[in-house]
């Protein structure tokens, strides 16, 4: 039998039967709830990445040398999962622009980042260098994310191969922005964190120490000591204890600047999975059970069938068929219900939701919950068949 | 050759509380070219032996020879083929699709005829309604056709495949007179033409068209008049 005619037979009682249209509702419903809730947990596992993962502030681990000869450097070097180590002393810096901003400064290595527009540090001859974020913010740093928040963001590509001002103290330096960066990916924490060589935080924490030395001149009480503190930055928050205790075992104090915890968002994404096999498993003993009943009730089609001689592997295959349409059909319906409310969302609520939390329809999701369905859709059919394997093309039994 | 020769046939049913022969016993030969009528009383096994003279049910003991093969060594594939390609039925209540257009329900047995993979069987379909006077209906859903327009539609599907052999149960039960004599004239064209056409019915009109008529009483046969 052709291809085509397996299509035509299978289409044919599709939207007839009252059955198939409850199956598609029943479907249509779950592949929804499905899409939302593993969407939802999509975001909320973004929302932890971004939180903390991209937040430089939770993936540093402060060292302690012990003493100015100790070559804590060359120790660590065999630890995996560090992405560099810094001197206290050339890691971060606040200063000022001309235009009144306060930046962070960090030192970073010319190739930790990777950028979004413009160049990055290894591209570029010149040294007074600035990577700058995607978004920056011009004003206080925000104690709530609120309309007017909103409208003090500025997109940071505007800056790009600008010129600042840098102010320290006496410290006065041209700095020309020459990159932007993804900020969800590498934050600070904070707003208008810009990131530079490493040389050039040296170079004003000498400038800042002189002026600090001479201030000192005529105190007693002034006290200036080299720092001690080197800056050890993990790869992957996920590994911070691990590394952290490996230092701690080669005999290093150690502290962090931050502590997360994310049991709690943990928990939920848990409930969620809970949820949503608890909707599969209902879905698919309502399928069943009213698979079940179609077959019993559906004599008289397979009558006609069988008395045309169509053999009974064909009547389950066009029943398979029929159950894949259907899926695919209630698969369709939900794509696009979850495409309106995602729009209708993402444009009532977008930018504080953008801000908060990437809000994401995951492609990945949609695939697992269409498989998840046309799974059970299709073992409901198939227990149903064997559950009534004597009635399917049986003729004697059917009522004349 | 035989159309179908049956030899000792019997068919019972096992109720709780007792045993049902339906069938006891009957021997017989039905040729081609002839219209058989077969009547009886309500409950006499009229329809269970046409059942298993279509290979729709089987019997309990005796054997079945169809254009001279035993059918007994047939698979259930077997059986479907010959059912498919050989035999036509017509029910009373029409065994339409509900679901599908009168065109697509001629369609039917011809779709899964390997014979037929190389011609354009809509067309066929179509062709063969026009024959039973419906071009008109082709488009039409059962429900939307009177009872003796959906009879029409089932003879038109179940002469699709050109079978030799056509099984009719109480084809004109449901019929008015008009439609009756429609159904019966085809029928006796039909026998006319070479094939094997065989009747079952309550109805005495049908005697009319008919070469033979067999009584059945309690699963048996009783013949009454050979050829005309
Ligand atoms: N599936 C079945 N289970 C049990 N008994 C059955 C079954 N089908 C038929 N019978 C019994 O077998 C006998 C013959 O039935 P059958 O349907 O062949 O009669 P019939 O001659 O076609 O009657 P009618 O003219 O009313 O259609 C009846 O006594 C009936 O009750
Ligand atoms: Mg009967």
């Amino acid at each position: 039998m052709k291809f085509k005619y397996y299509i035509f037979l299978a289409s044919k009682n599709l939207f007839h039967k009252k059955i198939n249209i409850l199956n598609i509702l029943l479907l249509v419903i779950v592949i929804t709830m499905l899409i939302i809730v593993s969407s939802f947990s999509k975001t909320l596992k973004n929302l932890i990445n971004n939180q903390v993962n991209g937040n430089l502030k939770h993936k540093i681990i402060l060292v302690n040398r012990l003493g100015s000869e100790d070559k804590l450097a060359l120790n660590l070097e065999n630890i995996e999962g560090i992405s560099y180590i810094a001197n206290y002393n050339t890691y971060s810096q606040y200063v000022s622009t001309n235009n009144g901003e306060i930046l962070s400064l960090i030192g970073v290595p010319d190739d930790y980042l990777t950028i979004l527009n413009g160049k990055n540090f290894d591209e570029t001859d010149e040294n007074k260098v600035l990577i700058c974020p995607a978004n920056f913010y011009l004003g206080d740093n925000p104690e709530e994310f609120n309309e007017e928040f909103l409208t003090k963001i500025h997109n940071g590509v505007n800056y790009l191969d600008k010129f600042f001002t840098i102010t320290s103290n006496l410290y006065k330096e041209k700095y020309k922005v020459i990159g932007i960066y993804d900020e969800n990916k590498y934050s600070y924490g904070e707003y208008n964190v810009c990131y530079t060589r490493q040389d050039n935080i040296l170079e004003i924490y000498n400038s800042n120490r002189k002026y600090i030395e001479e201030l000192c001149e005529d105190d007693t009480n002034c006290n200036i000591q080299e720092p001690l503190q080197m800056i050890v930055v993990v790869n992957n928050y996920d590994n911070i204890s691990d590394i952290e205790k490996q230092i701690q075992n080669m005999g290093y104090q150690t502290t962090r600047i931050s502590d997360v915890n994310t049991t709690g968002i943990d928990f939920i994404i848990l409930i969620l999975i809970v949820i949503s096999v608890f909707i599969l498993i209902t879905t698919f003993i309502i399928l069943l059970i009213s698979n079940n009943k179609f077959i019993q009730y559906n004599k008289k089609n397979n009558l006609i069938y069988k008395q045309l001689g169509y053999d009974k592997n064909i009547l389950i295959k066009i029943n398979y068929l029929e159950s894949i349409i259907i899926t695919f059909v209630s698969f369709i319906i939900s794509i696009i219900i979850c495409l309106v409310l995602y729009i209708t969302v993402s444009n009532n609520y977008g930018a504080q939701i953008k801000l908060q939390m990437p809000l994401c329809i995951s492609y990945l999701a949609i695939i697992i919950s269409f498989l998840l369905t046309l799974g059970i859709s299709l073992l409901s059919w198939y227990l149903a068949i064997k559950n009534n394997n004597s009635i399917i093309g049986e003729f004697c039994d059917a009522e004349i | 050759m035989e159309a179908i020769k049956i030899i000792n046939i019997s068919k019972k049913y096992q109720l709780k509380s007792e045993n049902v022969i339906a069938v006891n016993g009957v021997s017989y030969s039905f040729l081609y070219g002839k219209l058989y009528a077969i009547m009886g009383h309500s409950g006499s096994g009229k329809s269970t032996l046409i059942h298993c003279l279509g290979l729709l049910d089987k019997v309990d003991s005796g054997k079945i020879y169809i254009n001279d093969k035993d059918i007994s060594d047939f698979s259930e594939k077997q059986k479907n083929i010959m059912r498919n390609e050989k035999i036509g039925f017509v029910f009373q209540n029409y065994y339409l699709n509900n679901n599908m257009r009168a065109f697509e329900n001629v369609m039917l047995p011809m779709i899964i005829n390997k014979k037929y993979q190389h011609i354009d069987i809509k067309t066929k379909a179509k062709k063969l309604l026009k024959e039973m006077g419906l071009e008109d209906r082709v488009n039409h859903y059962p429900k939307e056709l009177s009872g003796g327009e959906q009879q029409r539609v089932a003879i038109a599907r179940a002469l699709a495949n050109n079978p030799n052999i056509i099984l009719a149960d109480e084809p004109t039960g449901n019929l008015d007179i008009e439609n009756e004599i429609y159904v019966l004239e085809k029928l006796r064209n039909l026998a006319d033409t070479g094939k094997c056409v065989i009747i079952v019915s309550h109805n005495m009109l049908v005697k009319k068209y008919a070469d033979i008529v067999i009584n059945m009483k309690n699963g048996k046969f009783v013949v009454k008049n050979h050829e005309i």
